[in-house]
C-alpha cells in the first residue's frame, strides 16, 4: 500500500496553565496526548468524543494552528519539519469550523474571501472573478453572491462559503470541525451531500470531527474515538459503531438517541469528563468505567488489535494472556 | 410540600391552548411569529414540539406563561387555560404564584434561571420559600436531596458552590432540580439538552423519565427528531409559526402525513450508510416577513399543486389522534 496522505505519530499538544507574577507554568491542560493516526488518500476519518476530549486541538495541531510538544507528522511519507508550518502543509491541509460567522472576516466580500489565499500564495491563474465563480459553483451558490458580505447569508449558505474558501487552494485534506453541528437537519443534509460530492470530484480526504455519531456514521469510512486527549478505539466505521470494543465507545453509542430503539435499551454513562489538567492515573477512563479492574487504576492500557479495530483497554489484554 | 392530588383524569387536558397568535414589532410594521396555535397538554404526558429554528417554538413556550418580552412581542389572540383560568388574562400576581410552583420552565441556557450572585444552596432554598412556608434548614435538606437526585456528586458540598464554579452540564442539572423540586404539574423545557454532550443528555433524559412517573406533564421543545422519539408520547411539528402535524410519536415516525415531517425524518442521517446521499428538503424556512399565501411549505414541497398556493390547508384529521395541515390528507394520499 502506498504511503498514507497524512500520518501522525505520538502527537502531543498541551496548553500551559500559568500562575503568579512570573507566569510560571504550574500545570498543563493535557489536551492531546500521544495520538497516532493515518488518513489515506480519498478517505474520511471521523473523530468522536465528548466535548473537551481534544478533538479541536487535534484538528488545530494538524493544520498547524497549534504547535505540538512532541510527535511526528508525515505528508505522503515525507517527514514534516517540526515547529514551523511549511507552505506545503498550508496548501494541502485546510480547516472549516462550526461557526462560519466567526471564521469568515465580516469586512470582506465573498469575492475577497475566496481569492485572498490564492493571491497570497501567488497561485491565481485566471481572473479573481472567474476563479471565485468556479468555487461558488462547486458549492452550489451562484454569482450573485460574489459582491455580498457573509452576514447577508443564512447559516447553511455561510457554511457553503467556508467550504468554497477551503477548496480554493485545492487541498488534499480538509479538516471539518463540527462543520454541520449548528445547522438544522434539512440544511445539514444539504451540506453533508455537498461534502460527499466534492470528495468524489476532487478526491479529497476529510478528518471529520463531530460529537454527533449519526452524522459521523453517515460520512466516515473509519472512526477514531477520543477520551481525555487520547484515542481509545479506532477502526472501520461499521465495526466500531456496530460492535464497539472499548467500554467508553459502548457507553457513548448507547447514549445517542436512536430512532426505532427503545429507551430502555440504553445504559447511560455516569459522571462527567475529568479535568484534562489532572487526568486520572492508569487508564484515564477508569473512574467512569463500568468494567474497571484493579490494574486499570495504575497501569496505562496497551493498544490491542481486535479484527480491524484497535482498542486501548485492559479488558482485551486479559483475553490475550488467558488464551 | 404536599403534592396536589390530580383532579383531572389522565387523558384530560391540563393546559389547553387555543388559537394563540403572537406578533413582533419590527422595522416597518408587524410580523406574526406564531399563528393560531392550538393544542392540549394532557396530565402525565410528555408532549414534544419539534421544528427547525425560527419556526416559533420558543416564542410559543414563552407566551404560554407570559415571559415573552413586550415590546417587541405581543400576544394578539388566543387563550391558555390552566385549571379553568386563562393564564393570558389573570392578574400578574396570580400568575406569579403559578409560575415556578405549578408550571416551571427549563431553558437551554441555565444562567438565565440562576443568579450568578448567590450560592446554589441559597437559590434552592429561596425558590422553595417563595412558594410556601418551609424552615430554612428543611429547605436546605430538600435542596441537597434534589441535587443528589439530578446526579450531582457531593451534593452537600455543591450547595455552597457559586454557579460559575460548575460545568455547563452541572448548571443545567441544578436548573432542572430547581424546576422539579416544587413538584410542578407542568414543566416546559425549551431545548434543555441542546448545549450538552450526548452522555449528559442521556442522564438528563433519564431524570425526565423519573419525573414522568411522578405524573408531571411536560412539554419538550427541541429541533432534534431523535430526542422526540426517545422522550415523548405525542408530538407537534411546527413550521413557519404554525402547527402542521400532531400525532402520537410512534405514529408520527411511521406514518408522517405532512411532507415537512416526512422530509425532516428522511434528512436525518441514521443507521449504516446505505445510499450515498441523504434526502434533503430544498430551500429554507421562510422569514415571517414573507410567508406566502396558501400553504407556507409550498415552495419546498415535492407534492405541491395549484390548490396549495391558493388555499391554506387546515389541520385535517387523519384519525382521532393524528392531524396534518396538508391538502394530501383529504385526498387520502401520503407524502
Ligand atoms: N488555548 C487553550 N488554552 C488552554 N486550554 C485549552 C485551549 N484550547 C483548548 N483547551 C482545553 O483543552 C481541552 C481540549 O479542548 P478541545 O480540543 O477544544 O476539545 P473538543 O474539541 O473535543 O471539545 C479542554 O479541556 C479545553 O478546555
Ligand atoms: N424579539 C424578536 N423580534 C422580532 N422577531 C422575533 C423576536 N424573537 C423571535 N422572533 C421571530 O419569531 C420567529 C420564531 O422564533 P422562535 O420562537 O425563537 O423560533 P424557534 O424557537 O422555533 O427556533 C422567528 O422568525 C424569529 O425571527
Ligand atoms: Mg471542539
Ligand atoms: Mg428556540
Amino acid at each position: 500500500m502506498s504511503a498514507p496522505l497524512l500520518e501522525v505519530k505520538g502527537l502531543t499538544t498541551w496548553y500551559p496553565i500559568r500562575r503568579g507574577v512570573w507566569s510560571r507554568t504550574v500545570r498543563h491542560v493535557q489536551a492531546l496526548t500521544d495520538v497516532s493516526l493515518a488518513i489515506q488518500e480519498g478517505e474520511t476519518l471521523g473523530i468522536v468524543g465528548e466535548s473537551g476530549c481534544g478533538k479541536t486541538t487535534l484538528g488545530r495541531t494538524l493544520v498547524g494552528l497549534e504547535r505540538p510538544m512532541a510527535g511526528a507528522m508525515l505528508l505522503r511519507g515525507a517527514v514534516l519539519p517540526a515547529g514551523i508550518r511549511p507552505a506545503a502543509l498550508q496548501r494541502q491541509v485546510q480547516m472549516i469550523f462550526q461557526d462560519p460567522a466567526a471564521a469568515l472576516n465580516p469586512r470582506l466580500t465573498v469575492l475577497d474571501l475566496l481569492t485572498e489565499a490564492l493571491a497570497y500564495h501567488g497561485l491565481l491563474t485566471e481572473s479573481r472573478e472567474a476563479t471565485a465563480l468556479q468555487l461558488l459553483r462547486d458549492v452550489g451558490l451562484d454569482g450573485a453572491a460574489l459582491h455580498r458580505y457573509p452576514f447577508e447569508f443564512s447559516g447553511g449558505q455561510r457554511q457553503r462559503i467556508s467550504v468554497a474558501r477551503a477548496l480554493a487552494l485545492r487541498p488534499s485534506l480538509i479538516i471539518c470541525d463540527e462543520a454541520v453541528s449548528a445547522l438544522d437537519v434539512s440544511v445539514q443534509a444539504q451540506v453533508l451531500n455537498l461534502l460527499m460530492d466534492l470528495k468524489e470530484k476532487y478526491r479529497l480526504s476529510y478528518l471529520f470531527i463531530s460529537h454527533d455519531i449519526n452524522v459521523v456514521r453517515f460520512i466516515a469510512d473509519r472512526v477514531a474515538v477520543m477520551y481525555l486527549g487520547r484515542i481509545v478505539e479506532e477502526g472501520p466505521t461499521e465495526d466500531v459503531i456496530g460492535s464497539p470494543a472499548h467500554p467508553y465507545t459502548q457507553a457513548l453509542i448507547s447514549a445517542v438517541p436512536a430512532v426505532g430503539r427503545e429507551a430502555s435499551a440504553r445504559r447511560p454513562l455516569g459522571g462527567e469528563l475529568p479535568s484534562p489538567s489532572r487526568p486520572p492515573a492508569g487508564c484515564p477512563f477508569h473512574p467512569r468505567c463500568p468494567s474497571a479492574m484493579e490494574i486499570c487504576k495504575t497501569a496505562a492500557p496497551p493498544t490491542i488489535s481486535k479484527g480491524a479495530q484497535k482498542v486501548s483497554c485492559h479488558l482485551y489484554s486479559r483475553d490475550l494472556s488467558s488464551q | 410540600m404536599e403534592r396536589r392530588k390530580p383532579t383531572l383524569s389522565e387523558s384530560e387536558s391540563i393546559l389547553t391552548v387555543r388559537d394563540l397568535s403572537v406578533e413582533f414589532d419590527v422595522e416597518g410594521g408587524r410580523i406574526r411569529a406564531v399563528d393560531r396555535v392550538s393544542f392540549d397538554l394532557r396530565a402525565g404526558e410528555v408532549l414534544g414540539v419539534v421544528g427547525e429554528s425560527g419556526c416559533g417554538k420558543s416564542v410559543t413556550a414563552l407566551s404560554l406563561v407570559r415571559l415573552l418580552p413586550s415590546p417587541p412581542g405581543h400576544v394578539v389572540g388566543g387563550s391558555v387555560t390552566f385549571e379553568g383560568r386563562d393564564l393570558l388574562r389573570i392578574p400578574i400576581a396570580e400568575l406569579r404564584a403559578i409560575r415556578g410552583k405549578r408550571i416551571s420552565m427549563i431553558f437551554q441556557d441555565p444562567m438565565s434561571a440562576l443568579s450568578p450572585l448567590h450560592r446554589i444552596g441559597d437559590q434552592l432554598v429561596e425558590a422553595q420559600q417563595l412558594h410556601g412556608e418551609i424552615p430554612t434548614r428543611r429547605a436546605w435538606e430538600v435542596g441537597t436531596e434534589w441535587l443528589a437526585k439530578v446526579g450531582i456528586p457531593d451534593p452537600a458540598e455543591r450547595m455552597n458552590a457559586w454557579p460559575h464554579e460548575l460545568s455547563g452540564g452541572m448548571r443545567q442539572r441544578v436548573m432542572i432540580a430547581m424546576a422539579l423540586m416544587l413538584k410542578p404539574d407542568v414543566v416546559i423545557a425549551d431545548e434543555p439538552t441542546t448545549a450538552l454532550d450526548v452522555t449528559i443528555q442521556a442522564q438528563i433524559f433519564e431524570l425526565m423519565r423519573v419525573l414522568k412517573d411522578a405524573k408531571t406533564a411536560a412539554m419538550l421543545i427541541t429541533h432534534d427528531m431523535s430526542a422526540i422519539w426517545e422522550m415523548c408520547d405525542r408530538a407537534l411539528v411546527m413550521y413557519a409559526g404554525q402547527i402542521v402535524e400532531s400525532a402520537p410519536v410512534r405514529e408520527l415516525f411511521q406514518n408522517p402525513r405532512h411532507p415537512y415531517t416526512a422530509g425532516l425524518l428522511r434528512s436525518m442521517p441514521r443507521g449504516p450508510r446505505t445510499g450515498r446521499r441523504l434526502e434533503t428538503i430544498p430551500g429554507q424556512v421562510p422569514s415571517p416577513r414573507d410567508y406566502p399565501k396558501g400553504c407556507r411549505f409550498a415552495d419546498r414541497c415535492p407534492h405541491v399543486w395549484s390548490l396549495c398556493r391558493e388555499h391554506e390547508p387546515e389541520l385535517f384529521a387523519v384519525d382521532e389522534e393524528h392531524r396534518a395541515a396538508c391538502h394530501l390528507v383529504p385526498e387520502g394520499r401520503k407524502p
